[in-house]
């Protein structure tokens, strides 16, 4: 009988991996979870925080290894693309990934969401509907504690609740912060709907996690362990046997006979090399280092897919002063949404659009202006008051669709710190999202005609949201698609992708929840097999 | 930075003829309660905290050997404040004391110096103060310092303090079904502000003089 170091090697310890290892642990399964960078507790990075002078970049109070670089390491993502666009994205190295990071939108894609090219004509479908994904996105919902209100038509149209749901959210919804019902009370007689935005801070205590207190520093870490971050479900894995092994950086996947994948070598920062074998191999890296693996590994890729169709919601982003007291920065750092554009006709043109409404205290952004115009005293304390009441920032998530010429690969000569190839990435925007713009300007006049807004920052230049998808796609013709419906690799059938980047639409919405319930229904997958 | 602008608005906002100075204490000798002092009187605080002060005088000496030079300048002449009418102290200030001032104020009020990355691991910043930082002092009585609200959950549903809300419809705090309903279709645009987000003009009142605006508007008078 063949001897396996585990039943499964789960690469990568974020929400999907660590997800995905913890249901597998639950099931009896012998799990590896290798992770490229270290193991960081809560206070530590809150603590780091506090005492980092860039509070306003979300990877710094986090490890940047040498062996385990982050996305805003120097040279690391050397990126190429369009004059008037430079692709940046953000990402950890840390036992649970970049959710350790974000804001925690927790959105379900709408079932038009599935079938852009059946409905509108462009981009591509899934292979799967939104119902065949429900049961696991209640799941999901139910794992990281998703805050919702059910009753909503969240694809934008002021019609019935929509998208149907098995059961209700597991979260009531957290109060209206005092901005949101400002913007809900002059631009709803304008047309828009703006609507409650599900996130996974939570509203109610709940799995031995305190309600959200309004701490306003989710990104770059909630304090206080309200919001979901991956680390959670490490934690939950470990506890049940899980072998986490930290500073252990994949880079190659082993072949083996009849396709399968006998093996994945990990790299220590002594530079010392490890062989591990299993029955399975789940990639759960990130939606970037998934397909840099996979290509390295020379597996995967008959498609020639692998590292293609990269997608961002890539859009644009308005910054005015209110002439009226709004007073960001009360409550989370994000609440609601606007989400009219989400699922329009115009889909079939461009873009579809969903507008997101920041609420970060703002003191940080406004006070280094005032200063350089010479404010001081009393008058700068004033000022540094007014502005910040006022200030309001909207971006839109906008919709692109995948390319196979917008890709990530390994560097041809670039190394880090462990000898492995750094990233090298070629984003370009299409007329598809650029298209979107005149719909994205009318909007914008609205709000700032509502406001009767004093421009800071005009939404004239392109922004990444750091949502990656399409990077090892999803579909049901092995010649086009790394993926199938199950997330298992057309090529290798003990290979399966947990990652974002299987997505082969983006819609308008974070892509993580979507991550996660993929990572589910690939778990149970798994323990049905093996 | 103008000069002139920056001192009327230190007398306007009466900080420097606010500086208590009595005699030799005015201006201490040592460059570290020196440096304390005159940093209390270009913020206008009393309660400094002298070891933030201490730490800021070595990171801003170590950016810029000259610093204890130019301090020691700077605070020999805000010392003769009291001695001046305050529009002689207009031409007493150099353009380099301004500066010196403004390097002084500005990382009491953001709590580093030097400029944070935002997408980039490195950059020239440096720590001086969280706790400290004093550009969140005017707004303390409605938003945290982000990491700590203190608050409870749920507090930001109410007006804040100081506002008065405009009319809003009763049920404007629910979610879902029992919020107000949008109007069913979008309004469209005026011209003035589609100028404005193409970034062509900051203001309405710009945006209106702006020739192609002026016109629109006119037809649509």
């Amino acid at each position: 009988m063949t001897h396996y170091d585990a039943d499964v090697v789960i690469i990568g310890s974020g929400a999907l991996g660590a997800n995905a290892a913890y249901q597998l642990a639950k099931a009896g399964k012998s799990v590896i979870m290798l992770e490229a960078g270290p193991y960081i507790p809560r206070w530590k990075v809150v603590d780091n925080y506090r005492n980092s002078a860039s509070k306003r970049n979300w990877c710094a109070p986090y490890p940047n290894l040498p062996w385990a670089p982050n996305s805003y390491s120097d040279g690391y993502i050397e990126a190429q693309g369009d004059e008037d666009f430079q692709y940046v994205t953000s990402f950890l190295k840390v036992a649970g990934g970049s959710t350790r990071h974000w804001a925690s939108a927790c959105w379900r894609l709408l079932p038009n969401d599935f079938k852009l090219k059946s409905v509108y004509g462009v981009g591509r479908d899934w292979p799967i509907a939104y119902e065949d994904l429900e049961p696991w996105y209640l799941r999901a919902e139910r794992e990281v504690g998703v805050v919702g209100c059910a009753e909503e038509d969240q694809s934008g149209q002021g019609r019935d609740a929509w998208p149907p749901r098995s059961a209700p959210y597991p979260l009531p919804p957290e109060a209206k912060p005092y901005m949101v019902q400002r913007m809900q009370a002059k631009l709803g007689p304008l047309g828009y709907q703006v609507i409650h935005e599900p996130h996974a801070r939570v509203s109610r205590p709940y799995d031995g996690r305190p309600a959200c207190a309004g701490n306003n520093n989710c990104e770059p870490v909630c304090p206080i362990g309200a919001m979901y971050s991956g680390d959670m479900h490490v934690d939950k894995a470990v506890a049940l046997g899980v072998d986490l092994r930290t500073e252990s950086v994949a880079w190659k996947l082993e072949k083996g006979a009849k396709n399968r994948i006998v093996a994945v070598h990990y790299r220590r920062p002594d530079g010392r090399d490890v062989r591990l074998s299993a029955k399975a191999f789940v990639v759960a890296a990130h939606g970037l280092e998934s397909p840099k693996l996979l290509l390295m590994s020379e597996v995967a890729n008959s498609s020639d897919q692998v590292g293609r169709n990269l997608m961002d919601h890539t859009g644009l982003s308005m910054t005015f002063l209110a002439d009226e007291p709004l007073w960001t920065g009360r409550g989370s750092v994000q609440h609601g949404s606007i989400a009219t554009r989400r699922d329009e006709p115009s889909r079939a043109q461009h873009s579809a659009i969903r507008y997101s409404l920041r609420n970060l205290v703002p003191n940080s952004d406004v006070t280094p202006a005032l200063l350089k115009q010479g404010l001081a005293g009393r008058e700068l304390d004033a000022a540094i008051r007014d502005r910040a009441s006022r200030i309001m920032n909207i971006s839109t998530m906008s919709e692109t669709l995948p390319s196979p010429t917008n890709r990530v690969i390994p560097h041809p000569t670039r190394r880090d710190g462990a000898g492995l190839p750094t990233l090298q990435v070629n984003y370009q925007l299409d007329s598809y999202v650029r298209g979107m713009r005149p719909q994205a300007y009318r909007d914008f006049a609205n709000f700032l005609m509502a406001f009767n807004g004093e421009m800071v920052e005009a939404p004239t230049g392109w922004r990444n949201q750091y949502h990656i998808m399409g990077t090892t796609i999803m579909g049901d013709d092995p010649r086009d698609s790394v993926v199938d419906a199950h997330c298992r690799s057309w090529d290798h059938a003990n290979l399966f992708i947990a990652s974002t980047g299987v997505m082969p639409t983006s819609a308008t919405v974070n892509p993580t929840l979507t991550g996660i319930a993929l990572a589910l229904r690939l778990a149970d997958t798994l323990i049905r097999e093996l | 930075m103008n000069r002139r602008h920056f001192l009327r608005l230190m007398l306007a906002s009466g900080i420097i003829i606010s500086v208590p100075v009595t005699g030799s204490l005015a201006t201490p000798a040592d460059s570290e309660n020196r440096f304390h002092w005159v940093s209390q009187a270009l913020t206008g605080r009393q309660q400094l905290d002298p070891a933030i002060s201490q730490r800021l005088y070595a990171l801003l000496t170590r950016q810029n050997p000259l610093f204890p030079q130019r301090l020691a300048q700077l605070a020999e002449r805000l010392s003769r404040v009291e001695a001046r009418p305050p529009e002689a102290l207009l031409a007493a200030l150099s353009e380099e004391d301004v500066d010196t001032a403004l390097a002084i104020i500005t990382p009491w009020y953001l709590g580093y110096t030097g400029n944070p990355a935002t997408t980039r691991a490195t950059d020239d910043a440096q720590f001086v103060s969280f706790l400290s930082a004093l550009m969140y002092e005017p707004t303390a009585d409605i938003t945290p310092r982000p990491s700590y609200s203190q608050r409870g959950s749920d507090y930001w549903q109410a007006v804040p303090d100081g506002v008065t809300a405009p009319p809003m419809p009763a049920n404007i705090h629910a979610w879902g079904k029992a919020s107000p309903r949008a109007a069913s279709s979008v309004t469209a645009p005026q011209p003035a502000w589609l100028a404005m987000v193409e970034g062509r003009a900051r203001t309405h009142a710009e945006a209106l003089h702006l020739p192609d605006v002026a016109e629109a508007t006119h037809d649509a008078l």
